[in-house]
């Protein structure tokens, strides 16, 4: 069993702590993702498991094994680096092999394992090639298949995807999840990008400033972001958020936004909580903002009126620029006759998809 | 018909400028190219004038030209015929290759600690060997004397070798170096199982072959011709290097330069091999480090 137990972690460089009291439990054969902006602490994180950083102060386990003063050759794991650390001047073959050389394999053994790495990854026709002859794609899976012929208890991997183009990234994204699934073993992965984390991952750990912010499926943190920084972090186009006031009119909870839109708080678990006159800010995602024929599908009063700023065609949907007061928010329409900018046009808050938070504390409280 | 010609041919008195060999060529390029002619010249002109005297008799070597009047191996035989010769070649040849052996172990070895791993007074080390480049050869001659003498090191190899064993030029070289070579490449090694000297060795010193090749030329061309040194570490025929050796073809009474230039001109052959050997790793080094992600 490889599960990772990260246990109230925490790493200083001389007075500054870059990692809070982390605590993280990784299951048998889950993906978990680190995401967070640069600096988050995410990849300190992730060298602190391989063991190239030491801890400051907790308790790492891998398997049942405590692994805080364990060497990283010891660990029984594989790290994918973002630059791919492939050496230059060995060939793909040697490169795959470079770890069961180092353990003295026999050669046959070598030989087995490198072929049956390099077929899982396609990558049969590439092993006499050096990497300055490889792709980016192809030099990211020589890289993986280095990892998996050592056959390890734990895959880390360090941001692998970053350094390829957009095209490239999507299609490496499909390989990994398409390893994770036949080689079924613990993968800790590490990203800024939160479009990879949500694709990739069974759970996020999505960090800021060395603390964890929230952990969940990709769907739980989309869905219930726990408080102002996943909500503005996960999703993209980012979730809107809105200066509002809470109004009590004949006792239900009302939401006063700029521009002068009023609209309900429908009644939910959080809402008896609302008091009059609160200031909050409002969260809803851009396909929560709509115009046009799906605005048929919401109540009179979650409607209001915005002017266009601008409209951007994605083809089978488009986004629109709308200021409300003071207030750029964006909006989501998929028919085809849209607002021209300049429009005053109706718009509609799908206010089933509401979320509140706490300017103060930044939590959810809605 | 020639491209100049089609050119004004075809569009009347107007020059058109569609072959590059049409461009006139400028006075600047003219200047350039003679400048750079001189200095080409100046640089060979003692080493042809070398070959030349090789090849001359005694009462011709003070003739400036180029060409002798009558033409003789007989210095070479005489140079080559006399054993001397053999064992002062042999002897130069010990201590080039140990002293580039050990300076390009030693040297990469401290380059790579000072530049990869973090410890206590990492840079007053580095500070510390930095220094010694500031520090002349001749006043360094003394101390090494005393030491020499009192170690009972004076007429031995290691006596010639010991204060080439290491040098802080190629410390600092090789450490300038190694930091083109990516943590990650070290991570992984250490990740895969290797020990730190394995890594130095393995995954390192091939990402360096440029710096390690051009430092190898410097140091064997250093210590092929170095003079002074072997020469007072050193009262023992037998122990001469060639450039030593050589001296000694010129007495009070009379310098032999022809045998001097037959000698000198023997001598070039190993330092034109370890160039042309060494060269191709640069090449190839350069080559390989180029990887970009």
């Amino acid at each position: 069993m490889a599960q990772v137990s990260i246990r109230n972690v925490v790493k200083r460089y001389g007075s500054v702590q870059v990692v809070h009291g982390l605590d993280l439990e990784v299951q048998h054969n889950e993906f978990v993702v680190l995401v967070g902006p640069s600096g988050c602490g995410k990849s300190t994180m992730l060298r602190m498991i391989a063991g190239l950083e030491d801890i400051t102060s907790g308790e790492i386990r891998i398997g049942d094994r405590v692994v805080n003063n364990v060497e990283p050759k010891h660990r029984n794991i594989a790290m994918v680096f973002q630059n791919y650390a492939l050496y230059p001047h060995m060939t793909v073959a040697r490169n795959i092999a470079f770890g069961l050389r180092a353990a003295k394999l026999p050669k046959a053994e070598q030989e087995q394992r490198v072929r049956e790495a390099a077929r899982i990854l396609g990558l049969e026709e590439l092993l006499e090639r050096r990497p300055a002859e490889l792709s980016g794609g192809q030099r990211q899976r020589v890289a993986m298949g280095r990892a998996i012929v050592r056959d390890p208890q734990v895959f880390l991997f360090d941001e692998p995807l970053s350094n390829l183009d957009a095209k490239l990234r999507s299609s490496m994204r499909v390989e990994i999840k398409k390893l994770h699934q036949k080689v079924q073993t613990t993968v800790i992965y590490v990203t800024h990008d939160q479009v990879e984390a949500m694709t990739l991952a069974d759970r996020i750990v999505i960090m800021r400033d060395g603390v964890i912010q929230q952990i969940g499926t990709p769907l739980e943190v989309f869905r219930q972001p726990a408080n102002l920084f996943v909500a503005g972090f996960i999703g993209s186009p980012e979730m809107n958020l809105i200066e509002a006031t809470i109004r009590h009119k004949d006792g239900q909870p009302r939401l006063e936004m700029p521009g002068g839109i009023d609209v309900p708080v429908p009644p939910r678990n959080g809402s008896g909580a609302l008091a009059d006159g609160r200031r909050v800010t409002a969260g809803l995602r851009p396909e929560h903002v709509v115009a046009g024929e799906a605005l048929a599908a919401l109540p009179e009063d979650w409607r209001a009126r915005a002017t266009v700023g601008v409209v951007e065609p994605l083809g089978s949907e488009s986004l629109l620029m709308l200021d409300i007061g003071d207030r750029e928010i964006t909006g989501k329409a998929v028919d085809s006759n849209l607002p021209a900018p300049g429009d005053r046009a109706a718009i509609g808050f799908n206010l089933a998809h509401l979320h509140l938070f706490d300017p103060e504390s930044e939590q959810a409280i809605y | 018909m020639t491209a100049d010609a089609i050119g004004t041919g075809a569009a009347g008195s107007t020059r058109v400028g569609l072959f590059r060999g049409d461009k006139p060529i400028r006075p600047g390029r003219i200047v350039a190219w003679t400048i750079l002619m001189m200095g080409g010249i100046a640089m060979v002109m003692p080493l042809v004038f070398m070959l030349s005297t090789s090849l001359k008799f005694p009462h011709e070597i003070y003739d400036l030209n180029l060409i002798p009047n009558e033409p003789t191996l007989e210095n070479y035989t005489y140079v080559l015929a006399d054993g001397r010769f053999y064992r002062w070649f042999i002897n130069s040849l010990i201590v080039a290759i140990a002293t580039t052996a050990s300076v390009v172990f030693f040297d990469s070895l401290v380059g790579y600690t000072l530049c990869k791993f973090r410890f206590k007074g990492r840079a007053i080390v580095f500070v510390a060997i930095l220094s010694t480049l500031m520090i002349p050869t001749e006043m360094l001659i003394i101390p090494w004397y005393n030491m020499a003498r009192t170690f009972g090191w004076l007429d031995t190899y290691w006596g010639i070798m010991f204060p080439g064993m290491m040098t802080g030029f190629g410390t600092f070289l090789m450490r300038q170096f190694f930091e083109s070579v990516p943590d990650d490449f070290i991570h992984a090694a250490r990740i895969d199982g290797l020990n730190e000297f394995q890594i130095w060795w393995q995954v390192a010193m091939p990402l360096v072959t440029p710096a390690l090749s051009a430092l190898a030329i410097f140091v064997f061309l250093g210590n092929w011709t170095a003079f002074i040194w072997p020469l007072i570490a050193t009262s023992t025929a037998d122990l001469y290097t060639v450039p030593v050796g050589l001296s000694s073809f010129a007495d009070e009474a009379d310098v032999a330069w022809e045998l001097i230039m037959t000698g000198a001109s023997l001598a070039t052959i190993p330092t034109l091999i370890v160039f042309l050997i060494f060269q191709r790793y640069i090449i190839r080094g350069v080559v390989l480090t180029g990887l970009k992600g």
